[in-house]
């Protein structure tokens, strides 16, 4: 809901949870014949539940995210670089605090946090990518 | 003598143009991308690159493959962070195109860490049907998963099963056994001149053989009627290859199969040593690096 992708973005997908962890498994009928299987994981993890709310993972905004309405943070590529580095920078917006999406030149990079003045980096740590 | 020459004399006998071939080992190898075509477009990826002052060349087998042969560290690039694209050889990619997986079928990748061909599988496959990943160490199994939800792989089902116990009430319509080897198609000297040979294998090199029939045979084991199986290996080592493929066809009703793509390779051995093997060997691939500039792999089209 907080990033406006239309439901019928999901259908086609099984949502499983497993653990701590909500994925998108593609719709299949196969999945009858996988039941006798021990699997260690299913699908695309795409929520992760973390104390009382839920997080976006930065593989799901990748995946679905061109589809978003709400909360698409673009960012220069200074303020990539400046998140990269040093996983946050202040910056004031007016919108609710919350996940954001975050996105460059019209690229989907991945997952951040807002909160009022400040933008969290949740994406992967990548210590060697030159922009 | 080189290197290179000492290393694999005993493959002199049958490697074709062995100076060549000892030659391109002392070469850098060209960068191969695969593009990740659940996310964007080859189209896109080239213009990124050449936007960034590199060469790239498209593959004349697969449009997802694009030949970068400038570009030395290709994970550090912002397209890697994307999942716009996954480093993978042009010969390990050729692999999952001759497994050829149709989207909406069940397959089964039953040694599939790191998962570059599981990722390849599930784009052909455009990530509908199931594929079941197999990988019974737990670091490269945490590698595979990384790097399917990397990519943004959403039919993968992943499991920790010894590949040779591998349940045998579940059958899928094509496998791949891509089976843990010596490794040596990956001996290359580096830009510097130093030579890289990494060797996967967990078990010792003797026992090797051994595993890899027992892999192959599973793979077999649960095709359902009509299947296909592939069994791949990034060595020359006809006791990883030929002999292995030759244990199946004894002990199991299983038929080689030509495999057609055009691209250069040389066929299966029909002896070595002492060792005579079927006729029917003729069909398998055996790809050297001087005929694809790539690693050096070998490959088995196999149906039940």
């Amino acid at each position: 809901m907080r990033f406006g992708i239309p439901l019928i973005t999901f259908d086609g997908f099984c949502l499983l949870l497993r653990h701590k962890t909500y994925s998108l498994l593609s719709a299949t009928s196969h999945i009858g014949r996988l039941t006798g299987l021990q699997v260690n994981s299913v699908g695309l993890p795409v929520l992760r539940s973390i104390r009382h709310h839920l997080k976006p993972t930065t593989a799901a905004l990748q995946y679905f995210g061109t589809e978003a309405r709400r909360h698409v943070l673009d960012l220069s590529e200074i303020q990539v670089v400046t998140l990269l580095r040093d996983r946050e920078q202040l910056l004031h917006l007016d919108i609710q605090p919350g996940y954001v999406i975050l996105r460059h030149a019209g690229h989907i990079l991945g997952c951040g946090l807002y909160t009022p003045g400040r933008l969290r980096s949740q994406l992967p740590r990548h210590p060697a990518v030159s922009f | 003598m080189s290197t290179c020459t000492t290393v694999f004399a005993s493959y002199a006998a049958f490697i074709p143009d062995f100076p060549a071939f000892c030659a391109a080992l002392q070469t850098p190898r060209s960068c191969c991308l695969r593009v990740n075509t659940l996310r964007t477009t080859p189209e896109v990826v080239r213009a990124l690159l050449v936007s960034q002052g590199y060469s790239v060349t498209p593959s004349p087998i697969a449009d997802e493959l694009l030949l970068v042969p400038n570009l030395m560290h290709p994970g550090r690039l912002r397209e890697a962070i994307l999942g716009y694209y996954h480093p993978q050889a042009f010969t390990s990619a050729l692999v999952s195109r001759i497994v050829a997986p149709q989207p909406g079928e069940l397959v089964c990748d039953l040694c599939a860490a790191p998962g570059s061909k599981t990722s390849h599988m599930a784009q052909l496959m455009d990530n509908q049907g199931v594929i079941v990943a197999n990988e019974p160490v737990h670091p490269r199994l945490a590698m595979l998963e990384y790097n399917l939800k990397h990519l943004g792989i959403s039919n993968v089902v992943t499991t920790r099963y010894s590949g040779q116990n591998f349940p045998l009430r579940c059958k899928f319509m094509r496998v791949l056994v891509d089976a843990p080897c010596s490794g040596e198609g990956n001996y290359r000297c580096d830009m510097q001149g130093r030579v890289q040979h990494v060797r996967h294998a967990t078990s010792a090199p003797d026992d090797l053989p051994r595993l890899q029939k027992q892999l192959l045979i599973r793979g077999f084991d649960i095709l359902a009627p009509g299947g296909s199986l592939i069994y791949a290996t990034c060595t020359y080592n006809p006791a990883e290859n030929e002999a292995v493929v030759q244990g199946l066809l004894e002990q199991r009703p299983a038929t080689l199969q030509p495999i057609t793509l055009p691209v250069p390779h040389s066929p299966g051995l029909l002896q070595w040593k002492e060792y005579t093997y079927d006729a029917r060997m003729q069909h398998c691939w055996r790809l050297y690096p001087h005929q694809t500039d790539s690693v050096g792999f070998f490959v088995a089209s196999i149906r039940a």
